[in-house]
């Protein structure tokens, strides 16, 4: 047992090629112009929560890998989603994050556009007449948007499956609480991270890193056996990890969670989460739901939202509480998500110019313990819309 | 009336093919060097005025398709223009953005150049001997410069046809301006700022009439004044565009007042706005009592530096220079109306071209040439379509 020389470090280990993942596909240029193609351009992503679009005519803006868009709902009650850019002269239209507009007037020429998404005035429209272009040539680019579960969901590809067929199985342990109807959004915090997008979604797959969380090492580890954690693979890479419990008054300064708070379907102590391939996960903890979402912005920079949900019409006094819950754990300055920045950042340092090489995935547990089964399947999910071996993915390009 | 099927981005609008432009213009690297080979690299760029470099060694730095240079009034008083680097180990001579020297010293080495660029100390020479290196051959990279008007003008090309044939009539709305020998200009205000948005972006906010609308001081003084039908557009052989016909009502924006017509500058009345865009990327603008300079410099296809000039007369009486200086910063001023919102239209349409999200956009307007028809838009996309050798409404051939 010594310490690795240049060639022994560059090796592989002679392990199941599905237990290694190479650190090109957080590095080359290629690759992350690829998963824009193949990942981003092809799967549902998770835009936003339908409490935070209440009202006819409420609109997020957000952008999604280099695409402004803008998510609103119709005085119908439908709520669609638009590329956010004038049909004229190619300005981003809404540059507010959200608001309440029934028209939608680009600053530029004064350009307006419905709730629908139709071209409803030009000013001084006459002068376009020799060239045969109308208001009807000039409607906003619609994405499509399907709700489920009161997830805001849009695709990219106007042929892709319905997203009820896209998810499958993977959100029924929150269908009793998401599909309440009874929660609404009441966190909303973004930052951006200096690290690849995956490594953060892996921050949610990875149950093993628990020891690195002051909070779980004294609240979750101590509380149930491992045995009865329960790791499941859906179709579309989504995976779940559940059975977790939580003893909250073995932290200082927390205490145990009455049950009368519990959001719909969960016990106080509960602890679950599913990760919605490629770049979402939920996280339910008894009395709280958090909502992540990850966006890159280039192959080494990403956005990540986080979202909180409690239930609609919580006295102040029982939000209040829920907050805390939340942002003990959860919050910009809870232990946990700094602590997972860190972590992922971390990854970023070692792999950015090649110093580290690949990482393995290779704990196996019967699906229990901390399996890194989750970790496992999304990378399989990966490989198959990539095309691509995530322990090799150069040679398997160059291979085409 | 509907939305668009998102699939449906791809397909060019179905227009005239010199009604639309092609999002490539704005973010293909290929076509950047292009800019920079075929157009910037070839025609006449304004450097600065022979105001801001009055006397002997006068100097100012600045970069022009990509290139660093330093125009520089000489001990013989004729202006040149320079390479901004040694010859010994490339480094860039002067650091300054403006200034006045008698040598050039480079810092590295303490190599000197005299201000009509040739070399004239090296620092222990001797060692040089026996490779036969010498100072003789060792002058500053010249660039061709020309003047017209006041206006200091470089071309990176030796080839380039005279300033003279380049810029054509095209300045002729300002002949009466420039043409009386007792008035001479002088800059009295420069601002630079970098956009990050394609050179072109800054160049298409001059160029483009219709968008007064998003101008507060325009709606309220400029849209009031005369009617469309009395604009004249005009366009000149290269690209070179201008613009009259134009006035303004300034009373009718709270807080300004009526401007005095004996303050107007020569063969203007105060409420005049003429412009004229010389091709790809200099306008010179007056608004009867003061006049301005835009300068475009590309850094890459998605961040441009705009340099911006405010000019008066030489001479006047303080009270004078104040006032026309309130005049330009009004409109023109780093915190000036128009300036800034110009600044976010340019950076609202990066924003969706420069990943490639929007497509094309729409220059079919047709006025017969009057109000805020598209035609100069039209025009500066004929002439950079005919220099790149690419047409902007399909660049990329596909």
């Amino acid at each position: 047992m010594t310490a690795r020389n240049a060639e022994s470090w560059r090796t592989l280990p002679e392990i199941p090629e599905t237990h290694v993942v190479s650190g090109a596909v957080y590095t080359d240029p290629t690759i992350f112009a690829d998963e824009k193609k193949r990942v981003f351009e092809r799967c549902w992503h998770l835009a936003c929560h339908e409490s935070e679009l209440a009202n006819p005519f409420d609109f997020r803006t957000f952008d999604y890998v280099g695409t402004p868009l803008i998510a609103i709902r119709g005085r119908d009650g439908v709520i669609r989603t638009f590329m956010n850019v004038c049909s004229h002269r190619g300005a981003k239209i809404i540059h507010e994050p959200a608001g309440n507009a029934e028209r939608l007037t680009c600053f530029y020429h004064l350009w307006s556009y419905d709730d629908r998404g139709a071209c409803v005035d030009i000013p001084r429209p006459e002068a376009y007449q020799s060239a045969g272009l109308t208001k009807d040539d000039c409607g906003l680019f619609e994405i499509r948007t399907e709700t489920y579960l009161g997830l805001v969901f849009i695709n990219l590809d106007d042929q892709a499956p319905a997203v009820t067929e896209y998810i499958g199985e993977a959100l029924a342990p929150f269908e009793a609480s998401l599909g309440s109807g009874e929660l609404e959004v009441f966190h909303y915090n973004r930052s951006v991270l200096h690290a690849n997008w995956k490594a953060w979604q892996e921050t949610n797959l990875d149950l093993y890193h628990e020891w690195m969380h002051v909070l779980l090492r004294r609240t979750q580890m101590t509380a149930a056996s491992m045995d009865n954690r329960v790791v499941k693979a859906f179709k579309n890479g989504h995976t779940m990890g559940g059975g977790l419990k939580a003893a909250y008054d073995k932290y200082k300064g927390m205490a145990s969670r009455d049950s009368d708070m519990a959001l719909p379907g969960l016990t106080p102590d509960d602890f679950f989460f599913v990760d919605l391939w490629p770049n979402a996960a939920l996280l339910a903890r008894g009395t709280a739901i958090r909502i992540d979402v990850v966006t890159p912005i280039d192959e080494k920079t990403m956005l990540v939202e986080w979202r909180g949900l409690g239930r609609k019409g919580d006295s102040p006094e029982v939000r209040r509480t829920r907050m805390k819950h939340h942002n003990q754990y959860w919050g910009p300055l809870g232990r946990n998500v700094p602590e997972d920045a860190f972590a992922a950042e971390a990854c970023e340092a070692g792999f950015r110019n090649g110093a580290a090489v690949y990482q393995v995935l290779a704990r196996e547990e019967n699906g229990k313990g901390q399996d890194d089964g989750m970790m496992r399947t999304w990378y399989a999910e990966w490989a198959r819309r990539m095309e691509r071996s995530p322990a090799d993915p150069l040679r398997s390009a160059a291979a085409e | 009336m509907a939305a668009r099927r998102f699939a449906d981005r791809d397909n060019p609008p179905d227009l005239n093919p010199r009604d639309y432009v092609s999002g490539e213009v704005y973010r293909d690297a290929g076509l950047f060097q292009a800019e920079l080979d075929q157009v910037l690299g070839k025609v006449w760029h304004f450097a600065c005025h022979e105001s801001e470099i009055a006397g002997a060694g006068d100097y100012r730095t600045f970069q022009h398709a990509t290139q660093p240079l330093f125009v520089i009034r000489g001990e013989d008083g004729a202006l040149r223009c320079f390479f901004n680097v040694c010859s010994h180990r490339g480094a860039r001579l002067l650091g300054d953005v403006a200034g006045t020297a008698s040598r050039l010293t480079c810092f590295y080495h303490l190599w000197t150049y005299d201000t009509c660029g040739r070399c004239v100390d090296i620092p222990r020479e001797e060692a040089y001997a026996t490779t036969g290196v010498e100072k003789s051959t060792l002058g500053l990279r010249e660039v061709r410069t020309a003047t017209r008007s006041g206006l200091v003008f470089v071309t990176l090309d030796d080839a380039a046809p005279p300033l003279d044939e380049f810029l054509g009539d095209s300045l002729e709305i300002f002949d009466d301006v420039f043409g009386d020998p007792s008035v001479e200009y002088e800059v009295f205000h420069f601002h630079r700022g970098t956009v990050e948005a394609n050179w072109k972006a800054w160049q298409e906010t001059i160029v483009d009439l219709y968008h007064e609308f998003m101008h507060v001081v325009l709606r309220t003084t400029q849209m009031t004044a005369a009617p469309m039908t009395e604009r004249d557009m005009r366009t000149y052989p290269g690209g070179h565009l201008a613009i009259g016909g134009l006035k303004a009502d300034y009373h009718n924006y709270k807080a300004y007042g009526a401007r005095e017509d004996s303050k107007a500058f020569p063969g203007l009345t105060v409420d005049d706005a003429r412009f004229t865009p010389l091709f790809p990327d200099t306008t010179i603008i007056t608004r009867g009592t003061v006049m301005r300079i835009d300068t475009v410099t590309p850094i890459d296809a998605h961040r441009t530096v705009v340099e911006s000039r405010g000019l008066g007369i030489k001479g006047e009486p303080e009270a004078d220079r104040r006032m026309r200086m309130q005049h330009h910063n009004d409109y023109w001023g780093p915190f000036g109306r128009n300036v800034p919102e110009d600044a976010f239209a340019a950076e609202a349409c990066e924003k969706a071209f420069g990943s490639g999200a929007a497509r094309y956009q729409i220059i079919a307007r047709d006025e017969e040439g009057q109000g805020q028809d598209d035609l100069m838009l039209r025009a500066y996309y004929k002439a950079w379509s005919d220099m790149t050798g690419h047409p902007s409404h399909n660049p990329k051939n596909q």
